[in-house]
């Protein structure tokens, strides 16, 4: 067994211990929730919407399982809400991929993971349940209660993850799952509802579940459909994209790398995830233009003259408002045109047109095309920095520091004279 | 006139609500319901198809529940209410009074509010949170949805030049729209007896749900639509098509497709395939590929490839890699592998290419129809001959 094994395992029965040691407490100072075919409805629907996150904007995911939890605690009452959502918890650790992999250690940690969440939150929310029956008069507290309830099982849950990424992978990023705490509103919200909606199935009774469940169905399919086609549209353009690269075989892949550079620059620069993404998409689709210049100018193996450069812009100017025309790709195309415009002089361009400029003169500097071999990486940092006037001096360190830190090296181990490399940054523009 | 008169059976129709609902139903809440149908209407609930619902039909739903049926009630509110919101939203956006909303919405509440209250005679006294009610609600609101459905499809057929019963099914692809209304209506009134004000938080928060769903839903499916007509006007852009081919052919290709009674899906299938099908043109853009020998089918080979790369639309690839296949070769039965979704494609963008060569819509037919039986299947060009005469292109 290898160190990471180890460690894994050590975490995985930690994890199971302490969660199976918190339900046999539990099962000693709670009362066992009844009657049986109700706790069984909200542990389908906890489980159901645990494995169902749905995506409710850019890559955002929230699950609806806390509405569940907290609809559950106000149908139980205080002497069984805690039992009731933590055996509810337990159930949404088994999912059905980890039993057909036969993976143990991962329910083992989310099962203690599910049950201690569970456990804070619903403790946290006990008091604001009232005695006796649920009275009208009792929404207010419960509402704001679950609410608050909710933002610390959010909480408990983002840090408990937190701490199990940590002791696993030591190294590896929490980016991805500091996006969690994105959520503490979405879910807050989503609790305060769960808390409501118990009170209603204990005033009205349970005809309102099939009216409820009714409309979450239809938003939960409507989310996963979005997503899909989300999804459809990226392969989309991304397929495209990848259809104009295959025409000139020296440039592939240009596109995927140039989206590389500008993103771990603009991450350097402090860009939140909705930039991030809107320079992703730029970055795809700058070159798309190239489509409509014809070939004899674009593989034209001498330097162009100016009238020559003028017409190739004004091609990948048509293709450009074509797609300027897709409300969505709108902002994409004007980063990208920017970036263009950049390299034809003109100093008002946008961060984003920068950061995409110098992404792309790095690239083409560093790849090989059809009428020069690649430069070294040293040439083309050294040949960024001549023009941080241009690209900006944040823009360049911001770029060279994420590639030196990346620990990667690009470009060919042999130098070019920099009148050679001075000339493809100037026509670089296009021909990329 | 016709919209002339449609203003006329507005305002007749607002005289009657308000007579109704001043003799049986005065009051704040009568005011107050009037006031939430106008607003409906200016916050239409997003659909798959684009065209929105109203807030009507949960308004409607309430009002039923609430008052155990009244058909009195629901037809004076939506008497009055509807037609001065289409008025409304008339003189405001300058919009036409008989959009496609317009007469399907009354006629899809009138029938959900007959048979709730037909319902209602027979539940006599039953509370709005019974089983029963409940039940009998749901069967008169799907009976609304299927009316409303209905009227929208006489409405876009004629407006579109489409089959009716394409926009009929069309037309209820639009049923989460109308179930998240109905049912967040039903938890309004079934709870509003019980928890007060707070009803209203119970309804709306699914109900909020549901229309953000919708709305992104609708907003990505445009966003994919939009992106797949301007990747179809690329070739267009870069001199290798006439200008206008793509969006031309597919709008066509649909009524075709339609007319031969194409299901939704594969109608989808035409109309993206039309609009891409020249994308493997862009290859030509290599000037070794340019120079070399290359045929109709190679060029649909590439555009296949080009389009495969995105894994939704490996079944538009599939279209497009054989759409210039003939219908049959000399002494062959036609292949049946090809289907009849690429061919109206290749018909249609045939039929296209003949007018952009400077051919009256008649003499472009008529070239097709000496083609028929070899390189066109007979029956798709028959088709087209019928939904050009439809539409006035050429004489019947």
């Amino acid at each position: 067994m290898n160190p990471l094994e180890r460690s894994a395992t050590i975490l995985a029965g930690t994890f199971a211990v302490l969660g199976t040691a918190t339900l046999a407490a539990l099962f000693v100072v709670q009362d066992t929730p009844g009657p049986l075919w109700l706790w069984a409805t909200f542990a389908v629907a906890f489980v159901a919407l645990e494995f169902s996150s749905v995506e409710v904007n850019d890559r955002l995911f929230v699950s609806g399982s806390i509405m569940a939890a907290f609809t559950a605690a106000v149908a139980f009452g205080r002497e069984g809400a805690v039992l009731a959502v933590a055996l509810m918890a337990a159930m949404a650790a088994f999912h059905p991929d980890d039993l057909r992999q036969r993976r143990w250690r991962q329910p083992a940690v989310n099962f203690g993971q599910l049950v201690l969440t569970a456990v804070v939150g619903i403790t946290v929310f006990l008091p604001f349940l009232p005695d006796g029956p649920v009275k009208a008069s009792d929404l207010p507290l419960l509402a704001v209660g679950a609410a608050l309830a909710a933002a610390v099982y959010d909480w408990v849950n983002f840090h408990l993850v937190r701490f199990i990424v940590r002791r696993l992978y030591p190294e590896r990023t929490l980016r991805p799952w500091l996006k969690m705490l994105t959520n503490h509103v979405a879910l807050a919200v989503l609790g305060a509802f769960g808390g409501v909606l118990g009170a209603a199935y204990v005033l009205v009774g349970p005809v309102i579940l099939p009216l409820i469940l009714v409309t979450f169905l239809v938003g939960q399919m409507g989310f996963h459909s979005y997503s899909q086609l989300r999804t459809a549209h990226e392969d989309t353009i991304r397929g495209f994209v990848k259809a104009v690269e295959a025409l000139d075989p020296y440039t592939y892949g240009h596109t995927e790398r140039v989206a590389g550079f500008a993103r771990v620059a603009a991450e350097r620069l402090g860009f939140e995830p909705e930039r991030l993404e809107r320079l992703r998409w730029a970055a795809l689709i700058h070159d798309v233009g190239k489509v409509a210049v014809p070939s004899a100018l674009l593989h034209k193996p001498d330097s162009l003259t100016d009238d020559e450069y003028r017409r190739m812009v004004r091609h990948m100017r048509v293709v450009e408002d074509v797609l300027a025309g897709v409300d969505f790709l709108a902002p994409m195309v004007a980063i990208a045109a920017a970036h263009h415009a950049l390299l034809d002089g003109s100093t008002e361009v946008a961060i984003e047109g920068r950061i995409l400029a110098a992404a792309d003169a790095f690239d083409a500097m560093t790849s090989t095309r059809s009428y020069r071999s690649a430069v070294t990486q040293r040439t083309a940092f050294d040949q960024l920095r001549r023009r941080r006037e241009i690209y900006g001096v944040d823009v360049v360190e911001a770029l060279i520091a994420a590639i030196e830190i990346s620990g990667e090296v690009y470009g060919s181990p042999e130098d070019e004279s920099a009148a050679a490399v001075e000339r493809l940054v100037r026509e670089r523009a296009i021909r990329a | 006139m016709r919209e002339r008169f449609r203003l006329l059976a507005l305002t007749g129709t607002f005289g009657f609500g308000v007579a109704i609902g001043v003799i049986w139903w005065p009051g704040p809440m009568f005011l107050f319901m009037v006031a939430g149908y106008i607003a409906a209407q200016f916050f239409p609930m997003p659909t798959p198809t684009r065209l929105g619902v109203s807030m009507a039909p949960a308004l409607a739903g309430a009002v039923a529940l609430t008052s155990h049926g009244s058909v009195v009630l629901v037809l004076g509110t939506l008497g009055t209410a509807l037609p001065l919101s289409r008025l409304l939203v008339h003189l405001l956006h300058g919009r036409r009074v008989g959009d496609e909303r317009f007469p399907s919405e009354p006629v899809g509440i009138g029938v959900f509010g007959g048979l709730f209250a037909v319902a209602a005679l027979v539940i006599d006294g039953q509370a709005a949170a019974d089983a029963t009610t409940l039940t009998a609600y749901a069967i008169a609101a799907g009976g609304g949805y299927v009316a409303s459905s209905a009227m929208r499809s006489i409405s876009s057929g004629r407006d579109r030049g489409l089959p009716r019963r394409l926009c009929f099914f069309r037309a209820l692809s639009d049923w989460p729209a109308h179930a998240v209304l109905y049912s967040a209506a039903a938890l309004y009134a079934v709870t509003a007896p019980v928890m007060g004000p707070w009803s209203l938080l119970l309804a709306g928060l699914p109900y909020a749900f549901g229309y953000i769903s919708l709305h992104r839903l609708q907003a990505t499916r445009h966003t994919l639509d939009q992106t797949i007509r301007a990747l179809g006007r690329i070739p267009e852009a870069g001199g290798m098509v006439p200008l206008g081919h793509a969006g031309r052919t597919a709008e066509l290709a649909v009524a075709v497709g339609g007319d031969l009674g194409l299901g939704g899906r594969a109608l989808d299938r035409v109309e993206y395939a039309a609009l891409l099908h020249d994308i493997g043109r862009l290859v030509l853009a290599n000037p070794s590929v340019a120079a070399g020998h290359h045929t109709p089918s190679d060029v649909s080979g590439w555009g296949a490839t080009i389009i495969g790369e995105a894994k939704h639309l490996a079944q538009v690839a599939d279209l497009v890699a054989v759409m210039h296949s003939p219908y049959r070769r000399p002494g062959e039965q036609r292949d049946p592998a090809l289907s009849r979704e690429a061919h109206v494609v290749r018909v249609v963008s045939a039929y296209d290419d003949e007018i952009a060569a400077g051919r009256a819509p008649l003499e472009a037919i008529e070239t097709l129809h000496r083609g028929a039986a070899y390189d066109f299947d007979p029956e798709v060009v028959t088709m087209l001959r019928r939904v050009l005469e439809r539409r006035g292109a050429i004489a019947a």
